[in-house]
């Protein structure tokens, strides 16, 4: 695929940064690079997205699975609306797209019903570039300037953005450029350097964050590409590295139980390992059994166990549960200052009967 | 869970035929795979809901895994020892492996068999050895991320019964001579 986007970006921010002030130099290097990742991001991204979008075509089998991915995906992206809100606003504008218009105008079409409201976005963006780039002047004034007046409400909270727009709307004109690029330098003098990086980086974390999202969610629709060789994570069960690890929570008879993160959704999860040790005869019957059971409950009062997830080596098993934060042995020993009331011991009581019933 | 109904589209190609197994040769390994761990679920007395299981195990299996990739007596093997298991009627993997030995023999030994066939079945029976109790651990291992630890595969055969014998009831009622049944 041709980098046809890769060569201007840099040089915006290059002449960009030399009219400007010194302290500038030094993290022009950093956008350079981050202009360059963003370059790959992209072009792993539309690839992904057609790549998706054949599959979508036909009616997949684990459909299910993956609109629900998306359904997190997009809940996720709302939580971080102000980032990934003016994310979205420079990432078509700054690399040209990598596929042609009619395939934009395809992806858009398609995307609009089954894709996520993050990706029908970018999508939508690219092709109002495409129009851009068609010199048609009158469809893309309207975009603009609503984005323009966008800009000037969260200018005040995040001074990120004037940075960014900045070569983004050299690609305008002149006018625009100067405009915000005054208005910029006003921003960029109040600011000290540190937390520009600072914020530089977080959002550097939020696109590898999609970015790993992204292929997950197509690792899972597509069937396995060509396994000549065993790839676990793709194929069969996730691997136990897709989370962080925070903390011990308790260790027993049955396993360890520690507190993690989804690196992905960041929901907050329970995670058991099972113990092995005492394998004679292959995996153990007892663990089989727990495990099989776990996943058959689908209950409201049963700590719901959402999949099996393996050690790097394939010889630690875990159950992915779901996180709750107290349990009612140690609320009861630890935390309480009256014992239950009868309504609340009823409640309980119907909970757990409910459960096992 | 996952879901385990394919498309026509993926029941063709399959990772086997991406791996230069026409569909004619795969459908046979997976019949001769089904085949032997029957006979040999049979020779251990295990029940038809264990070798059913460990049937579909074994063809959800090669759904994603191609048939150059693991042997397929061995998995077959493999197959059962974890559908005995899960149905609850577990056997130790050494008894397994002997029995696997035996099978493959007889079925070498059996007059039906061409002459390059029973050479074939003797070099899958030389597969199984002391050796191979690691071989079916490791592969259990694999066979149950392959199958994302989805172990309850529900069977017909339970409500084939009993429709059967509902139906048995009915045809009495319907019809009463026996010589026209």
């Amino acid at each position: 695929m041709p980098k046809s986007g890769s060569g201007s970006p840099a040089r915006r921010a290059d002449s960009h940064s030399s009219h400007h002030h010194s302290h500038h130099h030094h993290h022009s290097d950093l956008r350079k690079r981050r202009d360059h990742d963003h370059d790959e991001y992209l072009e792993n991204k539309y690839t992904d997205l057609r790549d998706k979008l054949n599959d979508l075509r036909r009616p997949n089998r684990d459909r299910p699975n993956s609109s629900d991915r998306n359904r997190h995906h997009q809940h996720q992206s709302k939580n971080k609306l102000e980032k990934t809100d003016l994310k979205k606003d420079l990432s078509p504008a700054r690399t040209k797209p990598k596929i042609t218009d009619a395939e934009v105008n395809e992806i858009v079409s398609e995307e609009e019903e089954e894709e996520s409201e993050h990706e029908t976005e970018l999508e939508q963006k690219n092709s109002k570039r495409s129009n851009q780039t068609a010199e048609d002047s009158s469809p893309n004034k309207r975009p603009r300037s609503r984005s323009n007046s966008r800009e000037s409400v969260s200018n005040s909270t995040d001074e990120e953005e004037a940075q960014n727009e900045t070569p983004n709307n050299s690609d305008y004109g002149e006018n625009s450029s100067q405009k915000s690029g005054s208005l910029k330098k006003v921003e960029i003098r109040t600011r000290s350097v540190s937390q520009e990086i600072e914020t530089l980086e977080t959002q550097n974390e939020i696109k590898t964050e999609e970015r790993i999202d992204l292929d997950e969610s197509v690792d899972i629709i597509e069937n396995p590409p060509e396994p000549i060789i065993y790839y676990c994570a793709t194929q069969g069960c996730r691997s136990v590295e897709e989370f962080e690890c925070l903390n011990k929570i308790e260790e027993g008879a049955y396993g360890v139980v520690y507190r993690a993160k989804d690196k992905k959704t960041n929901e907050q999860v329970a995670l058991k390992r099972l113990k092995m040790e005492k394998e004679k005869d292959g995996f153990p019957i007892t663990s089989l059994r727990e495990v099989d059971t776990l996943l058959k409950c689908k209950h409201p009062n049963i700590v719901n166990v959402r999949e099996i997830v393996v050690g790097s080596n394939m010889d630690k098993i875990y159950m992915v549960m779901e996180f709750v934060e107290h349990d009612l042995k140690s609320l009861m020993q630890y935390g309480m200052k009256n014992p239950f009331m009868m309504s609340e011991v009823k409640c309980l009581m119907l909970q757990l009967l409910s459960g096992i019933a | 869970m996952p879901c385990w109904y394919f498309e026509k589209s993926d029941l063709v190609n399959t990772p086997s035929f991406k791996d230069g197994i026409e569909s004619e040769r795969e459908a046979r390994y997976r019949r001769e795979g089904a085949r032997f761990l029957m006979s040999c679920g049979n020779m251990i007395g295990l029940r038809y809901d264990t070798m059913a299981t460990g049937v579909v195990f074994f063809h959800r299996f090669y759904m994603f895994h191609s048939f150059n990739e693991f042997p397929r007596y061995l998995m077959a093997a493999c197959c059962l020892f974890l559908a005995g298991k899960v149905e609850e009627t577990p056997k130790k993997s050494k008894d397994i492996v002997r029995a696997s030995k035996l099978c493959l023999e007889a079925l070498a030994n059996n007059e039906k068999t061409s002459a390059q066939e029973k050479l074939n079945l003797k070099k899958h029976a030389d597969f199984f050895t002391e050796d191979t109790i690691r071989e079916i651990m490791t592969y259990e291992k694999i066979l149950l991320q392959t199958i994302k630890f989805d172990l309850q595969v529900d069977h017909p055969y339970g409500y084939l019964l009993k429709y059967a014998k509902k139906l048995k009831i009915d045809l009495e009622k319907a019809c009463p001579d026996e010589s026209k049944r």
